[in-house]
């Protein structure tokens, strides 16, 4: 009943524009999302300096939303849409394993142990697979988020998720390049509770909010296993084969860049097989620090290209925009706005 | 000396304050009010506090303006309101139930008197997503039928754009309801962008919108200058995005817990059956 209630006053501010834009969003009226997110002042304005504990809040949280064993409830939204979902995490010697499950609708499930990632979308009787990555060996992002020029990090308050005290931070980009975040951070656990991504006029993109929380102390492996009906021959399995794969090496560089936008830039570069099956593909990493992007080419030649995906696309706070070049099909993928994702994609320059 | 004139029956009763009294109080319309029994009324009673709270949290978010700043949180607010108003007791389940039908006599309001609505209708058959300033408008006008029907407002996304603009019609004058039986203020209503008042009428009836209809589940990709869905190609943003997520440095900081995103995604196509249920 809580989560229901939770449920219908997230569908109200999503749906309302006053609640969306301003209540929740922050931005434009920065001070009265605070009032009403965060629930307490802080510090607020441009000018005010990054209270010391804001960033490491975020890479203590950043930390724990891994390295923690949970099980919860929270809501998604993001374009109007709302999800419950559930998830169970636990961090063990081998890596992590995962299960987030709707609650609502199609029964979708994505289940994630140390090996592979398991999408089951039930409806259509269909589930992709591919090769997790171990959290550890992402690449790292170099400056750390506090000398980020391009973000200004801040505490702006103490609010109570899920029944938890949390601290409030917000993190504001300084151009319409990127998006900015808010998160509220479990003031025990730094497990992250609430989070926002806005855009750059403030208004919520998406948001993610636990409704409760458990920590525990460890999870028993056999909640994590996929269905048996998730594994019958009416499924389609995209990616079985190639699962078992090791990605290909990432000293291949082909993909180059003529100017990117400001802040961003290459982490590096891999060469593997879709989980939908066909080409590899070379597959690009970006960052500005905090939000990434995925640079994908399908090295086809025009005409034998597959440019169903030309064009702007977005979901959520996700945007996309492909673009065909003789050599290849470049789409670019990011939790950025529609037009640095698009300026991404004109910068492409590929290699012979 | 007492100028106010006096009410029919004693106003601190809250018996007394019926919602046409507190419209009349929330919109300042005070000259055959007795405004400060009718507060001391309001004051007194649970009830009538969480309507007073719930109908100026709906006009403030349909005037786009900041809602109620407090301490309190904006959800505890709401879902103190929402529990504490019995807004649920004119709605009916009904089994397998797969679109929003308001009941008369709003649904009798041809289309075309509600010009106003055509823009979000328009928006509507777009897409979830592809709403814009007319989408929100329609959202806003369906927020109380969101109550209930979580996705009610989309349901018209995927159908007839006439199909979706009688249901924008139905809709948006239950939620002025002072509209209802009366077109043309059904349409005067809806004429100023749902900006002026919610008046103080009972919820229209609604039936319960399943979640699990396949035309009201789910966040598409959608085309970013139309606001179409992106149809077969979907499956192929969808791998993308995984991959994205899946070796994303950012995934963590983001805090988006990133695959709600596909767990959140619907990827039928409009109007596929649904398997297995």
């Amino acid at each position: 009943m809580r989560v229901r209630h939770l449920a219908c006053l997230v569908a109200l501010a999503c749906a309302v524009p006053g609640l969306a834009d301003d209540a929740i969003g922050g931005g434009a009226r920065a001070d009265g999302a605070d009032a009403a997110g965060a629930g307490a002042d802080g510090p607020d304005g441009p000018d005010a300096p990054d209270a010391p504990g804001a960033v490491e809040l975020v890479s203590a949280m950043s930390e724990a939303v891994h390295a923690l064993d949970y099980e919860g409830t929270f809501v998604h939204m993001a374009q109007g849409h709302l999800s419950s979902m559930r998830i169970l995490h636990a961090s063990e010697a081998g890596g992590e394993r995962e299960r987030m499950s709707a609650l609502d609708g199609e029964a979708r499930e994505v289940v994630r142990d140390h090996s592979l990632v398991t999408c089951i979308f039930p409806a259509s009787a269909s589930m992709t697979v591919a090769p997790s990555k171990p959290r550890r060996a992402l690449p790292e992002i170099g400056a750390s988020l506090g000398a980020n020029p391009s973000y200004a990090v801040e505490l702006v308050g103490d609010d109570r998720v899920a029944g938890r005290a949390t601290r409030v931070v917000r993190i504001r980009p300084v151009d319409a390049l990127r998006y900015g975040y808010r998160f509220w951070i479990d003031a025990e656990t730094h497990m992250l509770l609430r989070s926002m991504l806005l855009d750059e006029r403030g208004r919520t993109l998406e948001e993610v909010l636990f409704t409760d929380i458990e920590y525990v102390d460890g999870i028993d492996p056999a909640r994590f296993e996929v269905p048996p009906e998730a594994k019958t021959s009416d499924w389609l399995e995209h990616g079985i084969a190639e699962a078992g794969r090791p990605p290909a090496s990432g000293a291949v560089e082909r993909i180059g860049f003529a100017a990117l936008p400001r802040g961003y830039e290459k982490l590096g570069e891999s060469y593997r097989p879709m989980p939908t099956g066909g080409a590899p593909v070379s597959h690009a990493m970006l960052s500005d620090g905090l939000a990434s992007v995925s640079v994908y080419v399908e090295h086809l030649a025009r005409g034998a290209q597959d440019r169903s995906v030309e064009g702007a696309s977005r979901i959520g706070g996700v945007s996309a925009y492909g673009t065909s070049l003789e050599a290849g099909f470049v789409t670019v993928v990011g939790e950025v706005p529609p037009a640095t994702v698009r300026a991404i994609a004109g910068a492409v320059r590929l290699a012979d | 000396m007492n100028t106010t004139p006096t009410p029919p029956t004693d106003p601190t009763d809250p018996a007394a304050v019926d919602a046409p009294t507190l419209s009349q109080l929330m919109d300042g319309e005070w000259h055959d009010v007795d405004r400060s029994a009718c507060v001391a009324a309001v004051c007194a009673d649970a009830r009538l506090k969480a309507r007073w709270a719930r109908w100026h949290l709906a006009r403030d978010a349909m005037r786009g303006e900041p809602v109620l700043p407090g301490p309190a949180s904006l959800a505890a607010r709401i879902s103190a309101a929402v529990a504490e108003e019995p807004a649920y007791s004119n709605v009916r389940a009904l089994p397998g139930a797969a679109s929003v039908r308001t009941v008369a006599p709003d649904a009798s309001i041809p289309a075309e008197t509600v010009p106003s609505v055509a823009p979000a209708a328009g928006a509507a058959s777009l897409g979830p997503v592809g709403l814009g300033v007319a989408g929100f408008g329609l959202a806003a006008g369906v927020a109380l039928a969101t109550v209930v029907g979580l996705d009610a407002w989309r349901g018209g996304v995927d159908g007839a754009p006439a199909e979706a603009e009688a249901r924008v019609a139905a809709a948006a004058p239950a939620a002025t309801p002072a509209a209802v039986g009366d077109p043309v203020a059904a349409a005067l209503r809806v004429a100023d962008g749902f900006g002026t008042s919610l008046a103080p009428l009972a919820l229209p009836e609604v039936d319960l919108v399943a979640n699990t209809a396949p035309a009201t589940t789910g966040s598409y990709w959608v085309a970013g200058d139309s606001g179409a869905r992106r149809g077969e190609a979907e499956r192929r943003l969808n791998a993308f995005l995984s991959q994205h997520l899946e070796h994303s440095p950012g995934a963590a900081r983001q805090g988006m817990l990133p695959y709600s995103r596909l767990v959140g995604y619907d990827e039928l196509p409009a109007g596929t059956p649904a398997a297995g249920r």
